[in-house]
């Protein structure tokens, strides 16, 4: 609940007629999830907390590394290893000790999603993969939840509030891609910090004025944001209903991946030929994703297969297009390389 | 001359098209489909996944008199 000692800490936004004490309240009452806590989920979640958001729940199965320092502004070099999830949840603390915050350190999955996301008024999607873009849709819908979310890719990127006021879902303008190749994510294609700041503050923006329930807030359109020559363009779509059918498909996740005993298995590895880190721990078959189409005869259909990226995205498209082919004795690497690599250091 | 449209490209299908945008006739989007057309002229699109707006709506459909714009967008993973 908003009160009188709060009144100093909020002041310029409370000088704001849209937000005075009756929007402030509304703001300390609100509950917001926040899957993601790395490029777009950095500053969101400064931006959120500052606001004076009453209760979040921070959600990253990742912890810190020193890539991810030049976008993800939330964590400092001292707190590489730690694992992001309650590293922000510490630093934001100290940002706003007047809001309610929890660190989940978990991968957002079909079985914490419901959980997860019931007990919240509104979902933010800073997740990097497509896959977790359609679970979290998924949850959204089923649970009738306003979903904000937030994408990136070099440099451009891409938000929208969703599922909102029977508004348009994330599947209304993006429908599930039929064994397509789709995006990777900034591990793998680069990008500049400030992108993610711009995505981010589009997205708290949404968030906050949500919550202080502005009459001009959109429900049927998303932004996507050129900086290269400084476009945004305003797409619009319509609601339509979708079957949730995807997702179903087997994954592993990186500790039982290097517990395995690798000797017999299967590994296909679909990054970029020369693509570091290169590990030596197992033979792999290297089929870049994009010739995987032309190199169907290389890939077994039966026995089970492994399938690895970097971080467990292109690996997923991989098999989303193997599936249409007839594949179903795939098995996703979660996390990667970069996910196995990590692991040997803990355990070394 | 014919009625010319806009043609907007944006992330990983911009980079295989090499342009963000280009001007084309509308005779060459008359009798197929937006998707037919780009898949044939940039047959690297053929694996992509991507969403088609039409003057900035989602799925609408094209109309050769009047539309001015048309949007390719790839849905994006990073975050």
């Amino acid at each position: 609940m908003f009160e009188e000692k709060d009144i100093e800490r909020y002041s310029r936004q409370l000088l704001l007629p849209e937000i005075g004490p009756s929007g402030q309240d509304r703001l300390s009452r609100a509950r917001v999830l926040v899957i993601g806590a790395g490029g777009l989920g950095s500053p969101l979640l400064f931006y959120l907390s500052g606001s004076g958001i009453g209760n979040i729940t921070v959600v990253d199965h990742d912890s810190v590394h020193i890539s991810n320092l030049h976008r993800q502004t939330l964590y400092r070099t001292d707190q590489v290893d730690q694992l992001k999830a309650e590293a922000a949840v510490s630093n934001l603390h100290k940002l706003n000790p007047e809001i309610k915050l929890a660190a989940v350190p978990e991968r957002f999955t079909r079985d914490n999603a419901a959980d997860l996301i019931k007990t919240h008024d509104l979902v933010v999607d800073c997740s990097d993969s497509i896959e977790t873009r359609y679970l979290i849709d998924e949850f959204c819908v089923l649970l009738n939840k306003p979903l904000v979310f937030g994408a990136i890719h070099r440099y451009e990127g891409q938000f929208g509030l969703l599922n909102h006021r029977s508004g348009p879902t994330y599947r209304c303008f993006f429908p599930e891609n039929n064994g397509k190749i789709d995006q990777q994510t900034c591990a793998e294609t680069g990008v500049l910090g400030p992108l993610c700041g711009l995505i981010a503050s589009f997205q708290a923006d949404l968030v906050i004025r949500y919550f202080i329930e502005d009459p001009e807030l959109p429900n049927n359109e998303i932004g996507v944001l050129t900086t290269r020559n400084y476009s945004l363009h305003i797409l619009k779509a319509t609601r339509k209903e979708h079957s949730y059918t995807s997702s179903c498909m087997k994954r592993i996740s990186p500790q039982d991946f290097y517990a395995l005993d690798k000797t017999e298995l299967t590994i296909i590895d679909v990054r970029e030929e020369d693509e570091e880190p290169i590990v030596s721990d197992y033979e792999r078959k290297l089929i870049p994703l994009n010739e995987i189409p032309h190199r169907l005869d290389e890939i077994p259909q039966s026995g089970d297969v492994y399938v690895i990226c970097a971080s467990g995205s292109r690996s997923q498209s991989a098999i989303d297009f193997l599936s249409s082919k007839g594949y179903q004795n795939l098995i996703n690497v979660d996390g990667g390389t970069y996910g196995f690599i990590q692991q040997k250091e803990r355990n070394a | 001359m014919s009625r010319t449209i806009n043609i907007l490209y944006f992330g990983a299908i911009a980079e295989r098209t090499g342009r963000q945008k280009e001007e084309i006739s509308v005779d060459l989007i008359k009798d197929r489909t937006i998707e037919a057309f780009v898949t044939t002229t940039y047959p690297s699109l053929q694996d992509m996944s991507f969403t088609i707006a039409v003057d900035g709506m989602i799925g609408a459909e094209l109309d050769p008199e009047l539309s001015k714009e048309i949007a390719l967008l790839p849905p994006f993973a990073g975050g």
